[in-house]
């Protein structure tokens, strides 16, 4: 059950990072940012496995402090502003939590906390790599169609010229009687019309 | 005149919450915004990462605006963000405000009949 409700409310709040909350402009698609994409193509069927991943190895296997393990990620995860405010808010949660529910009960609740609030942090920079990987694509594509078009222009102005020059390179080079290449493209030329 | 963007039922949950803590001088940061939204929601917690991404949002779109005020020892002297309600907030939730009102004199009348 725990783990269908995180499955479900990662991929819900990733769409809703998605949605609503980053807009990416970045047009650049370094290494880092493509393997962040192909990870959340995959990612959202993922999540669920991280946020047990992330209670696996901080909170149960770590011999370390884990909440502090949690304060670290955090931290990282966020800008110094953001992290003091949330962070501090914590403490604060902490506090009454442990005064409400008793020490192992409060610390369980503040660590579950801590916990979603780094799952969540990491949809949104999944969510942000993602848009900007779909930015890019846009990016690339309206490229691509441009350079199409003016290689169509291109093309259809050398008509006149290519046709009849490769043609007749192409018919000498296959009689190989010794034509040379002006008379076969003069045959191509008057057989075209041109 | 510059145009009043329309807002969510939780980023008007959030404004409104604002301007109530706002309007009773009190200090209006992550926790007291998260205890009023969990208790006028009938218990039910918002995912706390979601708590600051939407309160970012509104700051981002211009409808809340915050600063930073000293630690605390019961904070781990870590800062806390102050939240305000700007001009364009307060229009935002007045226009989400008529919506709804509007939305119930429309129901009222058939909940007369029923």
């Amino acid at each position: 059950m725990t783990k269908t409700v995180t499955f479900l409310v990662a991929i819900g709040s990733g769409f809703y990072v998605s949605a609503g909350v980053v807009t990416g402009d970045n047009l650049r698609l370094p290494l880092w940012q493509f393997a962040g994409c192909v990870v959340m193509v995959f990612g959202f069927l993922l999540i669920g496995l991280l946020r047990n991943l992330i209670e696996l190895f901080l909170l149960r296997l770590a011999d370390l402090d884990r909440a502090q393990i949690l304060i670290w990620v955090i931290e990282f995860l966020h800008t110094p502003v953001r992290a003091d405010e949330i962070l501090g808010d914590l403490h604060e949660l902490k506090i009454q939590w442990i005064q409400d529910l008793g020490e192992s009960e409060g610390r369980r609740r503040f660590r579950r906390h801590a916990c979603w609030i780094v799952v969540y942090r990491l949809c949104e920079l999944a969510a942000l790599l993602v848009s900007s990987f779909w930015d890019t694509v846009e990016a690339t594509l309206q490229r691509l169609v441009t350079v199409a078009k003016l290689l169509s222009q291109i093309v259809r102005i050398l008509r006149p010229v290519w046709i009849p020059l490769g043609g007749g390179t192409v018919l000498s080079w296959l009689t190989g009687k010794g034509e040379t290449v002006g008379r076969a493209l003069k045959a191509l030329h008057d057989w075209s019309g041109l | 005149m510059k145009q009043v963007p329309n807002i969510s039922d939780t980023e008007a949950d959030l404004i409104g919450i604002v301007l109530a803590l706002n309007g009773a001088d009190e200090e209006a940061y992550g926790v007291p915004i998260n205890a009023e939204l969990t208790r006028i929601r009938g218990g039910r917690e918002i995912v706390s990462g979601a708590l600051y991404t939407s309160l970012q949002r509104l700051v981002n779109k211009g409808l809340l605006e915050a600063e930073s005020a000293a630690g605390t020892p019961e904070r781990g002297n870590r800062s806390k963000r102050l939240y305000k309600v700007t001009g364009t907030g307060i229009r935002a939730f007045r226009k989400w405000e008529a919506e709804r009102l509007r939305l119930l004199d429309t129901v009222r009348p058939a909940w007369g009949r029923s």
